[in-house]
């Protein structure tokens, strides 16, 4: 797929909602986002923010509104996961980790189902291993590893495909003090040194303020956005 | 890493379960195996019994339930025998007779001018001869069995009998056969002028088109069956109903195999509903998360259906090593009765992965997400 100009990925007038339409996630929200952005979403809990990150992954799916991605509405659970292989990473706050596999192997799940062979899987997935700083524990499991790790591991795995777009949900909120600020640098560092698109979510006002571009959500509505023509509404 | 070090690598997470998934479809693929190559046994135990004694063709009664069930008049030999093309006729009563202080022997009568007296495999003793009345060769399988040796006593149909020889036979039914005198055969049985049927013996080297014109020929002379040696079970009801009652039961059996895996992959992707989600997640497509589930369980099947051999190979060694059952029939699984139960178990086990793999991929993967 062809990367655009902008808006790399947009949302035009999408609604979401849980239990037969009683809790309303997302009410008619429109909005543009811009190759190479770095975005903090932030709001209390329940306010729709990892509902509206759930639905620019396509791993979740609006009930009625549209997703367009590079200009071109992606509707199909088909497209949808031919975007997250190739172009759309996802960091969750819990890792989802294989326990029994490898911090290697859970890399290489991001490259199966590709053109590469098993040994150039294992090459890109030690190089994805190395870029978060974890060339030395390549051969450990889960268990083996600390929190940071873990969260390092499912970053690697998103990264390993260079996505154009990350999505990290809550990427810090597992993590003691220390290793917050460790994972913050390295995803926040990702735009600049490789063009790529942030959209993180947090409850953390520190961790958003650093991001150029910040968007509040409250009760399924963006409430505020720092940048106003980001917004198409 | 592939797709299949990563079943493996899933199917290792249970090792219990696991395990006891493949004991269990071993088990019923066994079962099948050795119930399928029952029949199978039958009809090779009697072809090979009755090609061992002599026979080409075999003519026996038309519309007979059983193979060896039906009468013939004993007068119907020299009719057979002016067939051209015929160069021996023996007439031969095959007949279950009781014997005393143990249960049912298969006992053979033949006219005491029988080439196939002079032809047998004497290994103690002698064969029968003109003018023996109550007396047997027994097979060598039986014979031991009983502690039997010649001028020991058998009581047959409560008649005495002296065991006059001992025949080692190749075939597993003759290695458990009493042979007799026809005529004596006949008197214990109340069957008096009748046989089971006749042996036929053809011209030496005679084609195929010759022999089917000998057997329209045999044919002809009266309400009879002519069969090859190895086909005479072929048209026997009983067997018929046995093959039938193997299949249903090991399609029973394999279908209860394959509600095995699904129960092993339903409980496997219920625990990992958040695994998957997160492997949705990472752009894995439907078709690769269905491969992957149906995968582990077409593993389950392929190691099943290997012990499953294992099982049924045994299973039928231990069949033989029950003398009622091992005197007569044979029990050896071949290559072509295995291919029924094998394809048949990793169809059952592909049937029953894929609703488990169906269910792991109808959730969002958001949803998936959420439920772990």
């Amino acid at each position: 797929m062809t990367r655009p100009a902008s808006p790399l990925l947009a949302f035009d007038n999408v609604i979401r909602s849980f239990d037969g339409g009683r809790v309303a996630a997302v009410r008619g929200v429109s909005l543009a986002i811009g190759a190479g952005e770095c975005i903090a979403l932030t709001g209390r809990s329940g306010s729709g923010k990892t509902c509206l990150l759930n639905i620019a992954g396509g791993i979740d799916v609006p009930e009625s509104g549209r997703v367009l991605w590079c200009g071109q509405p992606v509707a199909s659970r088909r497209a949808w996961s031919a975007l997250r292989h190739s172009e759309i990473g996802i960091v969750f706050q819990e890792f989802n980790l294989l326990p029994t596999l490898t911090a290697r192997q859970n890399v290489e799940l991001s490259l199966m189902g590709g053109s590469l062979g098993d040994r150039a899987q294992r090459v890109q997935a030690e190089a994805a291993l190395a870029r978060v700083g974890l060339e030395a524990r390549t051969g450990h499991l889960p268990a083996e590893l600390s929190g940071g790790e873990r969260q390092r591991v499912a970053i690697a795995r998103a990264l390993v495909r260079s996505p154009a777009l990350l999505l990290a949900d809550e990427p810090t909120g597992s993590l003691d003090s220390g290793n917050a600020a460790s994972i913050a640098e390295l995803l926040l560092g990702l735009p600049q040194e490789r063009g790529m698109t942030l959209l993180l979510v947090t409850h953390d006002d520190t961790l958003a303020a650093r991001c150029p571009r910040q968007i509040r959500m409250n009760d399924g509505l963006i409430v505020t956005d720092s940048s106003p023509e980001g917004a198409m509404r | 890493m592939n797709m299949l070090g990563l079943a493996c690598n899933n199917l290792r997470r249970r090792p219990a379960r696991t395990l006891l998934s493949i004991l269990g479809f071993g088990l019923t693929v066994g079962g099948a195996v050795a119930l399928l190559s029952l029949g199978q046994g039958i009809s090779t135990g009697v072809g090979d019994s009755l090609s061992e004694r002599g026979a080409e063709l075999i003519v026996s009664q038309r519309a007979s339930t059983d193979a060896f069930g039906g009468r013939l008049p004993e007068s119907l030999g020299p009719r057979l025998a002016e067939v051209p093309g015929v160069t021996g006729v023996s007439s031969e009563m095959i007949a279950f007779v009781s014997r005393s202080g143990g249960g049912p022997m298969l006992a053979a009568g033949v006219p005491l001018t029988a080439p196939l007296l002079r032809d047998a495999p004497i290994i103690a003793g002698r064969s029968l001869r003109p003018g023996d009345t109550r007396h047997v060769v027994l097979g060598d399988s039986i014979a031991e069995s009983l502690g039997l040796g010649p001028g020991a006593t058998i009581e047959l149909q409560e008649e005495e009998f002296e065991v006059v020889g001992i025949a080692r036979w190749a075939s597993r039914m003759n290695r458990g056969l009493a042979l007799m005198p026809l005529a004596e055969l006949q008197a214990i049985t109340f069957r008096p002028g009748q046989v089971t049927g006749f042996h036929i013996r053809l011209e030496a080297n005679a084609s195929p088109a010759r022999r089917s014109e000998i057997r329209a020929r045999l044919s002809s002379v009266g309400p009879v069956l002519v069969s090859e040696a190895a086909e005479v079970m072929d048209s026997d009801r009983n067997v018929a109903v046995l093959n039938a009652i193997s299949f249903a039961v090991s399609l029973i059996a394999l279908a209860l195999g394959g509600l095995n895996v699904l129960s092993t992959q339903l409980m496997s992707v219920q625990e990992r509903t958040r695994e998957i989600g997160m492997m949705a997640a990472i752009g894995w497509p439907d078709r690769r998360l269905v491969a992957l589930i149906v995968l582990e369980g077409m593993l389950l099947g392929v190691m099943g259906c290997l012990l499953g051999i294992v099982v049924g190979v045994a299973a039928s060694g231990f069949f033989e090593a029950i003398p009622t059952i091992g005197h007569f029939i044979s029990f050896k699984p071949s290559v072509s009765g295995l291919v029924a139960p094998l394809v048949g178990g990793l169809v059952m086990c592909l049937l029953g992965a894929l609703y488990p793999a169906w269910r792991a991929v109808r959730l969002s993967p958001a949803a998936a997400l959420r439920r772990g």
